[in-house]
């Protein structure tokens, strides 16, 4: 029974849309990622899961709507006066986001959890969580409820569809599908024909419901031999904007690593994660490090919100990080918390799970999926894909 | 140990007539509306000291605990939904029987997400927690019956669940029955497991105790109120749906939790019930025309900044200054004092800008707000909890009144 | 006691480089140490023994800033510095090397070394990476290594160099012959007797009694948070209760 119920789903699965599954989740889990990165280096060095980090992205998306309004692209301009969207403002508005997320992260790391640090470490949780909601609900008050989503349809300029194919199907594949649809049009013709000679088209004569069985036999066959051009071919196909969030993010995580890799600043961050005490005993200024973790951890949530907000039209309200903000911590989890690495790893197997899930047919499961797959990762290695198993006590 | 003997039997007792009490009293005087929000109160009460026993007591770090209050809620539901009609038990029958199922459903659910607890600690039991609770939520999303009349049943949009069955006395009889469970499982020698598990599991697994078994049955106990308390809530309310269930919930049964002292159940009792009411007295709040309340920009930024000023004033008293006590406890009521002049002079200041005497704010749209702001202000102010350790006993009672016991009686 | 009388001997002289006075440490109702007085002149070695618990780390973490005191003053080269952060404790020449090494293990040599010596300017880096490896000529092969592949021995020589790169003129040591070969011990306190030749300062927390109390020019012993005795080493050496309680015999 199960079986059979496997094998019908299997049959269901359109295997030639994969690849361009596939390629799509690794870019939503890009955004995944770069939220990710900023929990696990928060937790890095604070040892603290920063649940207000999905409302410093609600932030950033906010901010990215407000430079577009002040740019022009208001909701009540007629789309005909609209100005012309440039590299140039998605860079300010990329830029204005990540700074007011920094802002905002640097204010609640000096005000609401330094003074917990010394505290039992739930103290700094529940504070967290505090901050969230006040976030959250404070978001409700003052900033404007669901505006129309115009972020996408009007700012966003990468807006095309690209398409690659990158393994093209077997010649006899496609010469077969061409014949079968000439074979399927002269069918239909054929029977298109023969209908205006029938009396009633409910209640054909012999020769009509020959000709109809034809007609179906042929776009049976239609369908057949094109899904098996679609499975030999690899077509890939992806919107210009998740490419271009891809492009970005890419870059972003890199200029991080080469930040915390080859600088003074990178290394007293890998120091103060590994020992806060001993870091200070060297001379690094432990405070300071925390505030540039918490500046660069908001900055990349801000540049994910100001891409997401404008390049995938998501609609912005003030609870527009809650669930963005959950998985990408599941994601850190998932990569091991602390380990930036697996941040980005992380993220972007969140993002392909996901996808798939939706592809499968199951899009009412998608969100689920990130806490199954996290669960069942963490059961098999507890410390995360890539972080060490070392345990610790809340 | 005898001599503990007349006094449980007189808790029981007082237990059960203070419940019976309460029941008439509210149907004698509260209208049906007020009854609920008293059905309400007891159920959080039982989530809260339910949690408290696996995140205060054992020291596990849950923080979906609103997932087993789904699961109990849900398996009343749809257990109504198919059976009630062609059950033999009726009403109240029925109600403890699906009180019992609830609750062995839940503990299953607890038996399910306190195994990976043995292997995972800290954060990462807690992030798996929270992950179980959204996987219940959205599952249950996903569920929709339809039922051989075409009716749709469950999904997002929730389901009826009959019969209604609202027994005030009832949902605090659970609440003191969690209540009982927690105290002597603390005071028995499986609770000093717990607790010795809480302080260090390496040490108390060589002192012998059965780690794994311990942790997970605390997490099962736990479960299963949550669970009951969620048939209650199923019955009392007639509906349910998973919008009731959110990740917010389970944050601010933890935070009930949190805000007494580490593993204390009276503190968990009274933040169960304090968080519970605050907001419900703001959403109730009517000017004196029976419009809804309004604040000015100006009084609400005056009042922020006045606040600000307080907890830094506190901070400092607090943590900085080291004078003597009584300067200290004056420095608290000056800045309380203090705190509400500023708040009024600020508010009046503020509004001669008209930007800020122009907004008004209804004041229940504040409430989750001002609920948020007061969860980190009493962080920063006592993270230690509000209540520490102090719990509720005959002793201390009769040590309050100034009863003194007749030893001799007892012995 | 010996104390008093020496501590007048003391405050005749010119003002002690580190001087503590009063000093009160306490872990929420746990006192950890209690009215404790302390000197440590410029080139002297200082060491401070006792038994577990006696305050002797507590004492070193609160001279370095990691914890702050209840009472009492610590004034180093006449600047009073209860209060300060550690790192700019750090920046006025006190460098503490932690018990237990902590040395960063996800870090290579070079760049455990490299991070004491990177908030200074102008920088030193090379003449101070040059004198850590003239002191510790293991570490020189090992500078490319992750550190926590480095034996038990070499990360003790790691976490002393990491705080000599910090140019330091007072070098706090907690327990440097933690888990040490006897031979190891013996290397690493005839190192810290060269780097007090060399001019540095140095104060140690040993629970080897008598090993420190030999290479100190003067010791204080630490009961129960409070100075007990304290006098030139080797007095203490020679001390009936000092080798009744520390010294086994």
């Amino acid at each position: 029974m199960a079986h059979a119920a496997g094998l019908s789903l299997l049959a269901s699965l359109d295997f030639g849309t994969l690849p361009s599954q596939v390629v799509n989740g690794v870019l939503n889990g890009a955004i995944y990622a770069l939220i990710a990165l900023g929990y696990t280096m928060v937790y890095g060095v604070l040892r603290l899961i920063n649940f207000a980090h999905g409302e410093v992205y609600m932030l950033g998306a906010y901010t990215a709507l407000f430079v577009s309004w002040a740019y022009g692209f208001r909701p009540d301009v007629p789309p005909d006066q609209l100005p012309e969207s440039t590299l140039l403002t998605l860079l300010v508005m990329m830029l204005a986001s990540m700074a007011v997320c920094a802002g905002v992260g640097v204010v609640i790391e000096r005000f609401a959890y330094r003074p917990m640090r010394n505290q039992a470490r739930i103290s700094s949780l529940i504070t967290a969580i505090g901050v969230s909601l006040l976030l959250q609900y404070g978001g409700g008050l003052f900033l404007p409820q669901n505006p129309p989503p115009t972020m996408n349809e009007r700012v966003n300029p990468y807006r095309q569809t690209l398409e690659l194919t990158l393994v093209r199907a077997p010649q006899e594949l496609t010469t077969a599908v061409e014949n079968a649809r000439q074979l399927a049009q002269r069918s239909e013709a054929a029977f298109q024909e023969r209908l205006k000679l029938e009396k009633d088209r409910f209640n054909l004569s012999p020769e009509g419901e020959r000709l109809r069985d034809a007609k179906f036999e042929a776009e049976r066959q239609l369908r057949e031999a094109e899904s098996r051009r679609n499975t030999a071919q690899v077509t890939v196909r992806v919107g210009a904007g998740r490419l271009a969030i891809l492009v970005a993010s890419l870059a972003l995580m890199f200029l991080l690593r080469q930040l915390v890799l080859f600088t003074p600043t990178g290394r007293a961050m890998r120091a103060v994660s590994q020992d806060f005490d001993s870091a200070a005993l060297m001379g690094v200024n432990v405070d300071r490090i925390v505030t540039i973790t918490f500046v660069i951890g908001s900055a990349l949530a801000g540049a994910g919100a100001m891409m997401t907000a404008t390049f995938l039209g998501t609609s912005i309200s003030p609870y527009y990080g809650v669930l963005p903000g959950v998985k990408a911590f599941v994601a850190a989890v998932l990569g091991g918390i602390g380990n930036i690495p697996g941040a980005v790893l992380g993220g972007i197997l969140m993002g392909v799970a996901e996808t798939l899930v939706i592809w499968a047919g199951y899009s009412q499961f998608a969100d689920a999926v990130a806490f199954v797959v996290l669960i069942v990762v963490l059961l098999f290695r507890p410390g995360g894909l890539l972080g060490s198993s070392a345990v610790e006590k809340v | 140990m005898h001599k503990a003997v007349p006094i449980r039997a007189a808790s029981i007792v007082l237990g059960l007539l203070g419940c019976w009490g309460l029941d008439l009293l509210c149907r004698a005087f509260l209208r049906d509306s007020e009854q609920r929000l008293v059905v309400l109160a007891g159920l959080y009460v039982t989530l809260a000291v339910s949690l408290n026993l696996i995140n205060g007591i054992a020291g596990q770090f849950s923080i979906g605990h609103a997932a087993f209050y789904q699961i109990g809620a849900y398996t009343a539901g749809y257990l109504a939904f198919f059976f009630y009609l062609q059950s033999p038990l009726q009403g109240v029958g029925w109600l403890l029987a699906m009180l019992a199922l609830g609750m062995a459903t839940a503990a299953l659910a607890g038996l399910v997400v306190g195994l990976p607890s043995l292997r995972l600690r800290g954060d990462y039991l807690a992030i798996v927690t929270l992950g179980f609770g959204e996987i219940i939520r959205i599952v249950v999303q996903a569920i929709d019956l339809t039922t051989p009349a075409g009716e749709q049943v469950g999904g997002a949009l929730g389901m009826s669940v009959e019969p209604r069955i609202r027994i005030v006395g009832l949902v605090w009889l659970f609440a003191l029955a969690a209540i009982a469970v927690s105290r002597n499982l603390c005071k028995s020698s499986h609770g000093l497991a717990l607790l010795s598990i809480r302080e260090d599991e390496i040490a108390s697994a060589a002192m012998g105790v059965q780690v794994a078994k311990m942790k997970v049955a605390a997490f099962m106990i736990g479960s299963a109120f949550a669970g009951g308390a969620g048939v209650l809530l199923a019955h009392s309310e007639s509906f349910i749906s998973p919008s009731m269930f959110p990740m917010d919930l389970s944050f601010i049964v933890l935070t009930m939790v949190v805000l007494r002292g580490s593993g204390a159940i009276t503190g968990s009792v009274v933040a169960a019930l304090t968080l519970f009411y605050v907001p419900e007295y703001l959403r109730g709040l009517k000017a004196a025309d029976g419009t809804a309340l309004t604040v000015t920009g100006a009084t609400l930024v005056g009042w922020i900044l006045a606040v600000i000023a307080a907890v830094v004033a506190v901070r400092w008293i607090a943590y900085q200054y080291r004078g003597p006590r009584k300067t200290r406890l004056a420095g608290y009521a000056a800045t309380f004092f203090g705190a509400l002049l500023v708040g009024r002079a600020l508010g009046w200041a503020f509004s001669f800008f008209p930007a800020l005497s122009g907004a008004s704010y209804e004041v229940q749209k504040l409430r989750m707000v001002i609920f948020a702001a007061s969860l980190i202000i009493i962080m920063l102010l006592r993270p230690e909890g509000v209540l520490g350790r102090h719990e509720f006993s005959w002793d201390w009672l009769a040590r309050a009144l100034r009863i003194r016991r007749p030893r001799e009686a007892v012995g | 006691m010996t104390s008093r009388r020496f501590h007048d001997r003391v405050e005749r002289d010119v003002p002690a480089m580190l001087e503590i006075r009063g000093l009160d440490v306490s872990y929420g109702a746990i006192r950890a140490l209690r009215e404790v007085d302390l000197d440590v002149n410029a080139g002297e070695i200082v060491a401070i023994v006792g038994s577990n618990g006696a305050g002797k780390s507590t004492l070193l973490r609160t001279i370095s800033g990691l914890v702050r005191p209840r009472a009492g003053k610590i004034v180093f080269e006449s600047r009073p510095i209860v209060g300060f952060k550690p790192h700019r404790i750090v920046a006025m020449g006190i460098s503490h090397v932690p018990e237990g090494r902590r040395i960063f293990t996800d870090l290579t040599v070079w760049e455990n070394l490299a991070l004491a010596a990177q908030f200074r300017k102008p920088s030193t880096f090379d003449q101070d990476l040059e004198t850590v490896c003239r002191w510790f000529p293991r570490i020189r092969e090992r500078l490319k290594q992750s550190a926590g592949t480095l034996s038990g021995g070499e990360q003790q020589m790691l976490a002393i160099g990491r705080a000599i790169m910090a140019r330091p003129k007072l070098l706090l040591l907690d327990e440097p012959s933690l888990g040490l070969a006897p031979n190891l011990v013996k290397e690493i306190f005839r190192i810290l007797q060269d780097i007090n030749r060399a001019g540095t300062t140095v104060c140690l927390v040993e629970q080897n009694a008598h090993m420190a109390l030999e290479v100190a020019h003067r010791a204080y012993v630490l009961e129960t948070g409070q100075v007990a005795l304290s006098g030139p080493g080797r007095e203490l050496l020679d001390d009936p209760r000092v080798q009744a309680a520390y010294l086994g015999g």
